[in-house]
């Protein structure tokens, strides 16, 4: 078999075990979960509203953890097996790549899901199932376009994941400490600029530009600018990777 | 004349001001067995991760097979390098670590392995992580001798494993190198008990090779003058000194030297006595001479 296809033989069922370990656990507290939902509901006289499991926020979470975290390991477990970095990265890719088609199909399915749990538990027969995308976007919003925006969602998140293990990899504690520090930055005092950009959020503005919200068609141009955004990531990854020297 | 399988052409590698390994040049035959020497920082790790691709060199060439062997997917395979460190992912079991080492090397044996995995009460089922440190040498032992590679390099093999292991060992690798011949490169401290094994010697000293001969031939280059210290300085007056040291009124010398009919005619005219230098000790003198010394 070629060796490129055994490092992905290799990196898949590794992330492949990782992936049925967090859909177990998942799973286990979306069920303690409904079944409290449900004790709620039926002790209230008149309950609307609308379950989300937010599966795709945990699966986000889920993918930059597994594919950051198993970066370092991966390649020198690869390494040390004779695989050049080139092979290493592109099974890296295959196999995330793989990771988010998943995740992506799950991410839809679980929609489905929460859709009928909304309808089942509500009592209020106009109840009305608010997702992601209603709220995001206004047009073009069916099962398509919604796998689409995830699976490109997954995407960028991968690579960004990547790129956070080859940066982590190759500039050790220094690059970790100030990836975390300038995030945790960012997300506490960031909000506190509005009231000094008049109360316009440049930020908030940018994010929403985007992810194309608001826009006719958002939905679909979205992804062009995930998979944009993505490519540059791998790239500097590929970059990063190929002239990588060994670290234990 | 045997071939050459690994060749390095001034390879050399720094780190800030230190030059881990300087101008390394060497040519390595096809089924031989070499012992790579050298004290603590010498650079030996370096160069095997130079030679194996796991760093880059700033300079130099390194072939295998004739061919430039950096991030060379065709080469790689036929090199099996074990390292010291540990690189095996902790949470994999003995057993997958095993299966996936037999999926990258193409002459990987199976069988062999899980007849050594017996040999050495390596319990399979084990996960890394749960392995003491001389289990964690054994399964680098199991993989790389069941490899197969043509060019197999352990670094420090034998590390935490007690003496019967040890020789279990070496034991097993001459069989298997007897019945598979191909080219080993081991680097080790345990220099007396190995010695025996190696068919050539690399000695490293601060990043410079600074000896690259047969073991046997390394054996006759060094021996003992010992006697009365005015007689053993006339003796070894033009030899290569590489340790003197008084026993009372005894002076004993360790001389390195090709011992050329010639000399060894000098050597019985004086009454003095000499005695070959363990391996273990030659080697203790040849990487600690001072830079003025004879190395």
């Amino acid at each position: 078999m070629n060796r490129l296809l055994k490092c992905i033989q290799f990196q898949l069922k590794g992330a492949l075990q990782s992936t049925s370990w967090f859909l177990g656990i998942y799973l286990v507290i979306y069920l303690f979960l409904f079944v409290l939902l449900q004790q709620l509901i039926s002790s209230s006289d008149n309950s609307s509203g609308s379950v989300n499991s937010g599966f795709f926020l945990a699966g986000a979470i889920f993918v930059f953890v597994q594919v950051s975290a198993s970066y370092k390991p991966n390649f020198n477990y690869l390494l040390m097996f004779g695989n050049t970095r080139r092979n290493i990265f592109l099974s890296t890719v295959s196999a995330s790549a793989a990771l988010s088609v998943i995740m992506a199909v799950i991410s839809v399915a679980s929609q489905f899901v929460d859709n009928a749990i909304t309808k089942t538990l509500s009592k209020n027969s106009e109840a009305v199932y608010y997702d992601l995308f209603s709220i995001l976007y206004k047009s073009n919003v069916n099962t398509f376009t919604e796998s689409l925006w995830f699976l490109a969602m997954f995407i960028v998140i991968f690579s960004l994941a990547m790129l956070y293990g080859a940066m982590a990899y190759r500039f050790g504690k220094v690059f970790i400490t100030a990836f975390w520090v300038v995030l945790g930055l960012c997300l506490t005092v960031l909000p506190l600029t509005i009231p000094v950009l008049n109360g316009t959020n440049v930020y908030v503005a940018a994010l929403k530009m985007y992810f194309c919200a608001g826009v006719s068609g958002g939905i679909m141009l979205a992804p062009v600018n995930f998979i944009i955004t993505a490519i540059i990531f791998c790239a500097v990854t590929y970059v990063l990777s190929t002239r990588q020297s060994q670290v234990v | 004349m045997a071939d050459t399988v690994l060749e390095t052409i001034g390879l050399t590698k720094s780190y800030g001001a230190l030059k881990a390994v300087n101008n390394f040049s060497i040519k390595l035959d096809s089924n031989k067995i070499y012992g790579l020497l050298g004290r603590n920082g010498a650079g030996k790790t370096t160069f095997l991760d130079l030679i194996a691709s796991r760093i880059f060199a700033d300079r130099g060439e390194i072939k295998l097979f004739g061919q430039n062997a950096v991030e060379n997917q065709e080469l790689l395979p036929k090199l099996c390098y074990m390292p010291e460190k540990n690189l095996f992912i902790t949470t994999m079991r003995v057993r997958e670590i095993i299966e996936s080492a037999a999926g990258f090397y193409d002459s990987f044996d199976r069988k062999y392995a899980d007849q050594l995995c017996i040999k050495f009460a390596l319990d399979k089922k084990k996960k890394y992580k749960t392995l003491s440190r001389g289990y964690e040498s054994i399964l680098r032992i199991v993989i790389g001798l069941a490899s197969r590679a043509a060019v197999t390099i352990f670094d420090e093999p034998v590390l935490g494993l007690d003496a019967a292991v040890r020789d279990l060992f070496y034991r097993e690798l001459l069989e298997d190198y007897t019945a598979n011949p191909r080219t080993f490169v081991i680097s080790t401290h345990l220099i007396e008990e190995s010695a025996d094994i190696f068919e050539e010697a690399l000695i490293v000293k601060e990043g410079v090779l600074v000896e690259h001969l047969a073991v046997e031939e390394l054996k006759e280059k060094a021996r003992y003058v010992s006697g009365k210290a005015a007689v053993v300085d006339a003796a070894v007056a033009g030899l290569k000194v590489i340790y003197s040291e008084m026993v009372g009124s005894v002076k004993i010398c360790g001389v390195y030297e090709q011992f050329t009919d010639e000399k060894l005619k000098k050597l019985s005219g004086y009454e003095v006595d000499t005695s070959p230098i363990p391996v273990q000790k030659l080697f203790i003198y040849l990487t600690t001479a001072s830079k003025e010394g004879i190395l």
